[in-house]
């Protein structure tokens, strides 16, 4: 009997050393793909007594990776205490994440048919991803970057050694930094064990280097994406209301997102065109080096240092450590005058509500990818996952110790204690300090609450030619959007390229929160809880915030790009189960739904 | 239309000249990565225009794609995880399974293993009907795949006051679960309340609200797919179609790069999880699809959407 075979192995393997056990077992896994891999076998027929006697209480065997993990010893009060390991906060100076280097500019450095994944730019081709008669803006030659997704040793608290996942080894990975209107060809080589997928989180790009979940870069494997860094089109001008200022990119993959981003695959990518170039250059807003991303983020240790996370969490994974670029609570010294900083909540599944210690209000100039058209004020800030507030802190008159805080109360995964509007509040948790030094230094910044920054092109209700709904539900420990489950090769929605369409989106799961991101393009809102937006929800947007019981109006454009593309809840823990839908952007109109019109595997 | 036929006449050749390679390389057991595939390398470099369009899905020229990208793919078995395991500090508890066997949780269900778990009881007549059918196809399906040896599967009662080894003896002869020794291993186990309980939670089956989780009805319809030796762990809803829970469990517990992505590339371009096989009996113009010229509802012509091409449960 087939059955037997393998058993007799093992009895076999069972002489022989370990180290022979390994190789021939390997050998004999490789000659026939129906070995058994590993584990005792059980008898299908048994007798009705029992064949395994009652285990007493099993030892748990950590097995360190730091040869010696080093909690340090009790510090002097003050210090944090994050599960295992005490440090003393704000010692550790913030880490600024370094600039991408480009590997060529406008000839390939590439040999057509050398990428597995190869789309860009040897099979990249208009027709597959562009609608007729819209083409894009462009300016610039190709950039081309190339990045090595790796483990690598890093410390996020002094002393103690954390395996994570980079892009090019970095936590955060390296910032992109570059022009709307050149476009960027991204080689991602993927040196980890697992499958990745890359998406640049606001960016207006094709189908196939959107990220998608299921297309995959391979491990040991390579993919091109092929950002166009474009703007779309509006009445025939390129609508340079879109042009993206703050984008982050971040793992994207089925099943493993939440995984992937918690061991580290994040990075900037920060673009300039004409418009905030100008702002920059006629000192409207701060330049380099006083443009500074923050990507904030919790996370929690094991006791060898190593990340903790739990993959059989679904509902969305909680940290305790307080993270800025990498660093458990790091500090930054600042001159007395105004910065500006990108700040990107990049956790999991932590909602944020940030202030300043010193009691002084944000000036924020932008939500997510985009400026706003104004400079608002605001004491404090909510930030769900994925989003991000582009601020001004003006240090001129802080006092010498300015903490960056949350204060919003949530307990688990579920999302904030309370409603949207009726939040609970907590003793503030601090995630970085500023240290202002000196006296005042000239300072030409002249950006004030009012300032004008980027034209808004509001869409007009009446454009909208479709209104689809969507609910959100939590089913049997499962998420549905409509009562239905994502399937990989279904388009639920199928928009007609150039037109607007009104958007219900509706949270009917039982009190949880859900960020829902977008891609494609950026949606502005009609209605946000019965009511008219929050002012800095009022613009452009790529994540909305439902609260439990939540109802978002929104209006969007579809614009250049076929489809599909997802949108989904980005607690990254929710989406791995699949809370998420397909959109996809046709020439003609299409009753949905239907199978998507395209795959890049 | 006529001039569309005339192309999936002329690629069909194509195909079958791929395929025909492509058999003859499984044939001879080297699936290990073919670096620069020629006919990759020359269509990049043809004019653009006279490139198929590779990402339009189930098109002749999707299916093109599809075989070379599974022909590249490595099938050498991965090797294991070294560091520490998730199942690490799973709880060594008891169950005994519908045949009055004693398992441990930790050392005989996951331990080096791969292994589907889901949560029923006998008297649901909410989801458990359909996660149970789900989890048989799966047992027919997988067992092939992976050979009967190399998986199974958990199924544990969350009424263990009335689910007891009589009344699972009972449930498994209603599904006619059969003691096939192709079919890999399939256990309705019960426990003590306590120990179901720690079990549920360290597989994540229970909701946030103490009120839903004492809700049976409300209780967790998922899959959960464990591959101790990868270390690897994932959760999909029972509810999603057949095709994608199959795949799901392929990618998770694979042991090669081979078993692990071409059935997703498969359904990702269009084509059913058995295109690639089919190809054998050269039903090529059988197993690509038709589309309209604008590429909107293209037809997949092999198989249902449902999933019900794969082999239905043990009876």
């Amino acid at each position: 009997m087939a059955r037997n075979a393998p058993k007799s192995r093992r009895q076999l393997l069972r002489l022989t050393g370990t180290a022979a056990l390994a190789t021939t077992a390997a050998a004999a896994i490789a000659q026939d793909p129906k070995t058994r891999t590993g584990g005792p076998s059980i008898p299908k027929t048994g007798p009705r007594t029992p064949t395994i006697p009652k285990p007493g209480v099993a030892p748990i065997t950590p097995r360190p990776i730091n040869p010696t993990p080093t909690p340090r010893p009790p510090g002097p009060v003050g210090d944090t205490i994050a599960g295992p390991f005490r440090y003393t906060p704000f010692t550790v100076e913030l880490p600024i994440p370094q600039e991408a280097q480009p590997v060529g500019i406008g000839t390939s450095p590439y040999t057509p048919g050398d990428c597995f994944h190869g789309i860009a730019p040897e099979f990249f081709d208009r027709r597959s991803a562009e609608s007729h008669g819209l083409p894009w803006f462009q300016t610039g030659p190709e950039k081309y970057y190339e990045f090595r997704m790796q483990q690598a040793l890093h410390e996020i608290i002094p002393g103690v050694k954390t395996p994570v996942y980079g892009y090019d080894s970095t936590f955060p990975g390296k910032t992109i930094r570059s022009r709307v209107g050149q476009p960027i060809v991204a080689r991602f080589w993927n040196d980890l064990h697992v499958e990745t997928s890359i998406h640049m989180h606001g960016a207006h790009t094709p189908s196939h280097s959107d990220g998608s979940p299921q297309f995959y870069v391979l491990p040991g494997r390579a993919r091109d994406y092929y950002y166009p860094m474009s703007v779309p089109m509006l009445n025939g001008q390129p609508d340079f209301s879109e042009s993206p200022s703050t984008m982050w990119f971040h793992d994207h993959a089925m099943d493993i997102t939440s995984h992937n981003v918690w061991q580290g695959m994040c990075a900037f990518c920060l673009l300039t065109d004409d418009i905030e170039q100008d702002l920059i250059d006629t000192h409207v807003l701060p330049g380099d080096p006083y443009d500074i991303p923050l990507c904030l983020q919790d996370r929690k240790l094991n006791p060898d240092g190593t990340m903790a996370f739990n993959p059989l969490d679904f509902n969305g994974t909680l940290g305790n450590i307080w993270m800025v670029n990498g660093k458990a609570q790091p500090v930054l010294k600042v001159q007395r005058r105004k910065y500006r900083f990108r700040i990107l909540n990049g956790s999991n599944a932590r909602f944020m509500e940030l202030q300043l210690s010193s009691g002084q209000p944000f000036l924020r100039i932008g939500k997510d990818t985009w400026l706003f058209p104004r400079a608002i004020q605001q004491q404090t800030m909510m930030l769900s996952m994925a989003q991000r507030a582009d601020v001004i802190i003006d240090f001129t008159d802080a006092p010498n110790e300015v903490y960056l805080e949350n204060i919003l109360a949530q307990d688990s995964g579920r999302g904030p204690n309370g409603r949207f509007d009726r939040r609970v509040h907590q003793a503030p948790m601090r995630f970085l300090k500023f240290v202002v030094e000196g006296d005042p230094v000239p300072d030409a910044t002249s950006v004030d609450v009012g300032t004008a920054l980027r034209p808004h092109e509001p869409i007009n209700p009446a454009e909208a030619v479709v209104t689809r709904t969507f609910d959100f539900h939590r089913r049997n420990g499962a998420w549905q959007i409509n009562n239905q489950f994502f399937d990989p090769t279904v388009a639920n929605a199928t928009p007609t390229l150039g037109t607007v369409e009104k958007w219900i989106l509706r949270n009917n799961s039982g009190g949880w929160w859900h960020p829902i991101h977008i891609h494609l393009e950026s949606h502005q809102l009609l209605s946000f809880n019965g009511g008219p937006p929050p002012i800095e929800f009022s613009w452009k947007n790529d994540t909305t915030i439902l609260d439990g019981g939540g109802v978002a109006e929104i209006l969007m454009r579809f614009r250049t790009f076929k489809g599909p593309f997802v949108f989904h809840c980005h607690n990254n823990d929710h989406e791995d189960m699949r809370m998420m839908f397909h959109f996809d952007p046709r020439t003609t109109p299409t009753q949905s739904p239907t199978l998507i019109q395209a795959s890049y595997p | 239309m006529s001039s569309t036929n005339g192309t999936h006449k002329q690629t069909g050749v194509m195909f079958r000249i791929e395929v025909a390679l492509l058999l003859s390389i499984v044939g001879a057991g080297v699936w290990m990565g073919l670096p620069g595939c020629s006919s990759t390398v020359s269509d990049v470099r043809k004019p653009l225009q006279e490139r198929p369009v590779t990402g339009q899905f189930g098109t002749p020229a999707a299916f093109e794609h599809l075989v070379q990208r599974t022909r590249q793919m490595d099938a050498r078995p991965l090797q294991s995880s070294t560091g520490p395991r998730v199942s690490d500090n799973f709880p060594d508890v008891v169950l005994t399974n519908h045949r009055d066997q004693k398992l441990r949780f930790r050392s005989d269900l996951v331990r080096d293993r791969i292994a589907c778990f889901a949560m029923f009881y006998t008297r649901c007549t909410g989801s458990c009907p359909g996660t149970m059918s789900k989890v048989l196809a799966l047992r027919r399906s997988l067992s092939e795949e992976f050979g009967a040896e190399n998986l199974h599967f958990v199924c544990i009662t969350l009424d263990p006051e009335f689910d007891n080894v009589d009344a699972l003896q009972k449930y498994a002869a209603t599904l006619n679960i059969s003691d096939s020794p192709d079919l890999a291993d399939i256990h309705l186990c019960t426990g003590t309340k306590e120990d179901i309980d720690a079990v549920r939670r360290t597989l994540g089956m229970y909701d946030l609200d103490p009120e839903v989780d004492a809700d049976r009805s409300q209780h967790a319809a998922m899959l959960v797919t464990g591959n101790d030796r990868f270390n690897r762990w994932a959760a999909s809803p029972s509810g999603l179609k057949l095709v994608d829970l199959h795949e799901t469990v392929l990618r998770i517990a694979g042991q090669s790069e081979r078993q692990r992505f071409a059935t997703r590339f498969a359904r990702d371009s269009g084509f059913s999880l058995t295109a690639l096989k089919e190809a054998e009996s050269s039903a090529l113009s059988h197993a690509c699809c038709e589309s309209k010229a604008d590429g909107d509802s293209g037809k997949c012509c092999t198989k249902p959407e449902d999933g019900s091409e794969l082999p239905k449960a043990a009876n």
